[in-house]
């Protein structure tokens, strides 16, 4: 029976070629590679929906890959409540100098102290 | 795939990188689809377990991509990714609470894969008996996991010395040394076995 280990062989290899086999026979124990690309894009496109202000800096992502970046019902929501009170303040704003122009210096100030507090309470 | 496969001036990858620094998420995609099974070999030589890998390799792709802001468009991707790599892997197998150096057999794949490229010096190998190739790969095996990355960066990914620093995070000066320490190691534990 032929001697299976032969010391000198091994030992006269040069270091570059001892190190090469050493990892590639080990590396060689592995007969697939998870494909982990799928799990990656989702991963990012689910932070991309958590931490939209991280995505903002990055102007052509939504173009280029629309179908991981969709607009979120809550930032819709967001926006629509911001304009709704941008709305009554100016609105507020606007009865309130009608309101001065058109009638007494005490009454101005009176009805601008009212609507300075139900300003104040509504915000 | 060779390790010259991954040139640090690679052209592709730095456009591939600048796409998706701005927001190109399918130049990312396809870095990830590129790099992810050096990645995952990086990743297990480090775990020594499939699971624990695969997640390394998941969350090092993740990680990278937000990073790219800060990643040197001048840098290589493969160290680059190979240094995250290193951190995901030391940290999924704190979580685990694996030993760092137990070896666990290669459990079979179950999400999506494919098979594994062939790898390069391997057919160095073919001249030796399996009694001599056991040998060496339990010399190897039996390593710390410094030396087991070192000597894999050169001889697997076949980076540079330059980058072999960068994926290892240790001055270019000191890869020759480490990797003379490595392979000194591993003769000691081949004459040992």
């Amino acid at each position: 029976m032929a001697v299976e280990r032969r010391p000198d062989v091994v030992s006269a290899m040069a270091d570059d070629r001892l190190g090469a086999i050493a990892v590639s026979l080990v590396v060689s124990e592995l007969h697939w590679t998870p494909d982990v690309a799928p799990a990656v894009m989702d991963r990012i496109s689910r932070d991309a929906v958590a931490y939209p202000e991280h995505f903002d800096r990055r102007p052509a992502s939504r173009p280029q890959y629309p179908s991981l970046l969709p607009p979120t019902e809550r930032s819709a929501q967001r926006t629509l409540g911001r304009i709704a009170v941008i709305a009554v303040i100016i609105a507020l704003v606007v009865a309130l100098v009608v309101f001065a122009a058109t009638t007494s210096g005490s009454q101005a100030t009176l009805a601008a102290e009212h609507l300075i507090t139900f300003v104040t309470e509504v915000a | 795939m060779t390790g010259t496969d991954f040139a640090p001036a690679d052209a592709i990858d730095a456009s591939l990188v600048e796409a998706a620094r701005r927001g190109d998420l399918r130049a990312w995609e396809r870095l990830v689809r590129r790099y992810q099974e050096p990645v995952y070999r990086a990743a297990w030589l480090i775990v020594r377990d499939s699971r624990l890998a695969e997640a390394a390799t998941l969350s090092t792709f993740v990680r990278a991509f937000r990073a790219l802001p800060s990643h040197d468009p001048d840098a290589g991707v493969l160290p680059w990714l190979i240094r995250i790599a290193a951190g995901e892997s030391r940290q999924q197998r704190r979580e685990s609470g694996r030993p760092t150096r137990s070896s666990r057999p290669v459990e079979k794949a179950q999400g999506p894969h494919f098979p594994a490229t062939a790898v390069p010096g391997l057919a160095e190998a073919t001249g030796l008996t399996p009694t001599e190739q056991a040998a060496i790969a339990g010399a190897f095996d039996r390593l710390g996991e410094e030396d087991r990355l070192v000597i894999a960066a050169r001889y697997l990914f076949g980076l540079s010395r330059d980058d072999a620093a960068s994926a290892l995070s240790i001055a270019s000066g000191l890869v020759d040394e480490h990797l003379g320490t490595a392979l000194k190691q591993l003769r000691a534990r081949l004459a040992a076995a």
